[in-house]
């Protein structure tokens, strides 16, 4: 039934830039600059330059497997074991993406605006998003981010836009920040930020075409990455090197500075509405592939009857953690260091193993070829 | 079916009823106190004395007063003062008596008192960075008398909304020169930086009672080596002036990391604000280059920011700065024709001197008696690092004492106001 669902690249386009983006809100320019201090854009652009050459890799090893996903691909690689081996993973992948935010998003809620409310209370109104989304399925939500995240994009550029006047070149100075060993070696790790593009090859059997998943899957990168390399580099330099590494919300505090006079400030009302927008699709998308990968990897037929016990599983893994800074440790420290294991590595090995096989097989069938 | 919808139906609208009759965190408007200044002195039974300055907003948004103009600042405002540990303690105490909550969302100012200024203020202000209700935009005095004593000096004559005064009054270095834009993101920022040190504004509580009073021994023009005070020639509290307000802002606190180091009178925050390209215009006195006992009054604008420059000679840095100005004539009391091309230039030349000397005995001020880089020339020393350790390990503050400076000033007259030609008196 999921298979007859069929959407352009321009949604693909869109879902991916927001799972990638949501996260200048929330940690990634000060990620940066933790790692290399007032080199924060230099490291932007190398790990950009990674997260192309990864999935240039990647999609030169789809060919021949067009419109399949990662668990398909891993039960052509190794049967059963390999599709439950690889949902199950993907599943826990998909968990970590939907706690974490959902946590994150309802923490800094009640920092910037609902402090009296209970967190709980807060991560309802999520939780309500994310379960109308499992209900309305994948085609409404990406025909919603095809609307919504253009509008969450021109509000961030307004942002980047308006604080512009406070950006000081010297701020980005001096240009290797913390050294070259910390930009480049211990940097590599930070090709996790882009952990999420794993969610463009999960929307592989809806783009139709293996030219499709590369048009969008190179396009929502270029999109992002110019969304990163402008969130990091307007962040160091217009709040400074060390400055930069203290604020928990990155864009927040320079939406606080926009004063153009007393009719145009306190911006910061535009920051909170794309900001929770984001961060609902954000979760909303998470949680609808953490359903559909365990439909697939289980083989149910249905997905929906499993949003609610879903729902109270992600809303308690979220609550586990007994601190905002020890969730944004985890996140920093392991999950944003060592993820892209999964996307990047865990894909392509499921490719080559996919590859191995079907060659294996086309040997079977014909030996002669050989 | 039918039923599944209806039971929908009905829960999404007691949800809906649960939204609109607001959450956890309702707070209405009537139910707070606004407060407008924040004042800080070192406490005498604990840690500090914060003082309070509190909006009353029947008589700010009017009542009667303030389109009838005159003295509604007088009562649309109020003030308390607790003895406190902390800021956030003081504000705990402070609410069991006053009716409404207090809320910090619209305050203006953040006044220090010097004795806890030259103390450190980094206790807090990093309390201040950390609470979403204070602005940045908010701006950090160092009040030479006590926070409390200036702020309870604070009745405003032509604004009947206290928030409205601070937000014109320490605007006011747009067009005076006399004090900078000291907002709280700058000073935090640059309390934490190597490459510059922050400034507050300086204020205090008028020592003239009356017209009579008014003594110029706390001027600064003698160590100037002027027969006269000009107008930037004074800091806060000495200005010397009567009836207007009591409460008074000139020149710039110097602080050093979180520190206050000194001050700066009227006139050298007008060359820091030169030195920073935050100029905008003002007034400018200068003495007659040809009579040299009468004075010529120029309106001086910062037409494009200033071209700085700094290298290294040996262990010292020497920093280049030039200035680019407009002027336009507004006062030529001697009479002389100083329009005629000719004669321009001359004026142009004392104007461009006197600059000059006053921002060298500004840029070695903060060199050799306050070594703080208040200008922010570590900036521009930064490019010749590639790592931040290397910089760290440079000490830019540590080395800035021995700066050596170079300034060229480029004055150009544009224009010579309502009058072409000045005529001299037929006696």
């Amino acid at each position: 039934m999921n298979k007859k669902i069929v959407f352009g690249n321009w949604e693909a386009i869109t879902v991916i830039i927001n799972m990638i983006c949501t996260k200048i809100f929330i940690s990634f320019p000060r990620f940066m600059v933790e790692d290399a201090g007032t080199a924060s854009w230099l490291l932007t652009i190398y790990i950009s330059i990674l997260a192309f050459i990864g999935f240039y890799i990647i999609s030169g090893l789809y060919k021949g497997f067009e419109g399949k996903d990662p668990i398909e691909l891993a039960e052509l690689a190794a049967g059963n074991t390999g599709r439950v081996a690889a949902g199950i993973v993907l599943t826990l992948l998909m968990l970590y993406f939907t706690a974490y935010h959902l946590r994150l998003y309802a923490e800094n809620l009640k920092i910037i605006s609902l402090s009296i409310s209970p967190i709980s209370y807060v991560m309802l109104f999520f939780v309500t998003g994310m379960l109308v989304s499992a209900k309305t399925g994948l085609e409404s939500l990406v025909r919603l981010h095809s609307i919504y995240v253009p509008v969450i994009a021109t509000g961030y550029l307004i942002i980047l836009l308006a604080v512009l006047p406070l950006f000081r070149f010297e701020n980005i100075l001096p240009v290797l920040g913390t050294g070259p060993y910390e930009i480049f070696i211990k940097g590599f790790s930070r090709l996790s930020i882009f952990a999420e593009l794993i969610l463009l090859f999960l929307m592989a059997p809806y783009l139709r075409s293996n030219r499709n998943l590369k048009i969008s899957g190179y396009t929502a990168l270029g999109f992002s990455c110019f969304f990163l390399l402008t969130g990091a580099i307007t962040y160091i330099g217009v709040m400074t090197y060390p400055v930069a590494l203290e604020r928990i919300l990155p864009i927040y505090p320079m939406s606080r500075l926009i004063d153009y006079g007393r009719f145009f400030q306190r911006i910061e009302s535009v920051f909170v509405f794309i900001w929770a927008g984001a961060g609902l699709l954000y979760i909303s998308v998470a949680f609808y592939f953490c359903l559909e990968v365990f439909r697939k990897t289980f083989r149910l037929e249905y997905s929906r009857p499993l949003a609610l016990p879903f729902a109270a599983i992600v809303s308690t893994i979220a609550l586990l953690s007994p601190s905002l800074m020890a969730s944004i440790q985890i996140d920093s420290q392991y999950f944003r260091r060592w993820s892209w294991i999964l996307s990047f590595g865990l894909t392509i090995i499921i490719l080559m193993a996919a590859r191995i096989k079907k060659s294996r097989k086309a040997t079977e069938k014909n030996p002669t070829r050989c | 079916m039918c039923l599944i919808k209806k039971i929908s139906l009905l829960l999404m609208i007691s949800i809906l009823f649960s939204m609109f009759s607001g959450c956890f965190d309702r707070r209405e408007i009537d139910e707070l106190a606004y407060v407008m200044a924040v004042g800080l002195d070192k406490g005498k039974t604990n840690a500090l004395r914060m003082t309070l300055q509190i909006a009353i907003p029947s008589a700010a948004t009017g009542g009667g007063k303030e389109n009838g103009g005159g003295e509604g600042g007088s009562e649309s405002s109020y003030e308390i003062t607790v003895e406190t540990p902390t800021i956030y303690s003081g504000i705990n105490i402070a609410n069991t008596f006053v009716s409404r909550q207090l809320n910090l969302s619209h305050t203006k100012a953040l006044i220090f008192s010097e004795e806890l200024a030259r103390e450190g203020v980094k206790p807090y202000i990093n309390a201040i960075t950390r609470n979403r209700e204070f602005r940045p935009d908010m701006n950090v005095l160092v009040s030479k008398t006590s926070a409390e004593k200036f702020i309870r000096n604070v009745k405003p004559r032509l604004e009947a909304n206290t928030a409205r005064y601070y937000e014109l009054t320490l605007a006011g270095f747009n067009y005076t020169g006399f004090i900078a834009n000291t907002d709280f993101h700058k000073f935090y920022r640059q309390s934490v930086a190597i490459d510059q040190q922050p400034v507050a504004i300086l204020a205090a509580v008028s020592s003239y009672e009356g017209s009579e009073d008014i003594k110029l021994e706390d001027s600064t023009y003698k160590d100037k080596g002027r027969d006269l005070p000009f107008e930037g020639d004074f800091k806060a509290g000495k200005i010397p002036n009567s009836g207007g307000l009591k409460a008074e802002v000139m020149g710039l606190a110097v602080f050093r990391g979180d520190k206050m180091v000194g001050e700066l009178d009227g006139e050298e925050a007008g060359m820091y604000l030169m030195a920073t390209g935050e100029y905008n215009y003002s007034s400018m006195t200068f003495l007659d280059p040809v009579t040299k006992n009468n004075f010529i009054v120029l309106n001086v604008k910062q037409s494009r920011m200033p071209q700085q420059r700094i290298k290294m000679e040996g262990d010292n840095p020497h920093i280049y700065t030039k200035l680019i100005l407009e002027a336009d004539i507004m006062s030529i009391q001697s009479g002389i024709n100083y329009e005629k091309p000719e004669n321009l230039s001359k004026l142009e030349e004392a104007a461009e001197n006197s600059i000059k000397e006053g921002m060298l005995r500004y840029l070695n001020r903060t060199a050799r008696e306050l070594n703080s880089d208040i200008c922010g020339f570590g900036a521009h020393l930064k490019k010749n690092f590639l790592t931040w350790q290397d910089w760290v390990k440079f000490d830019w503050p540590g080395r800035y004492k021995d700066c050596k400076f170079d300034v060229e000033v480029d004055l150009k007259i544009r224009r010579p106001g309502l009058m072409v030609r000045t005529s001299p008196p037929n006696s």
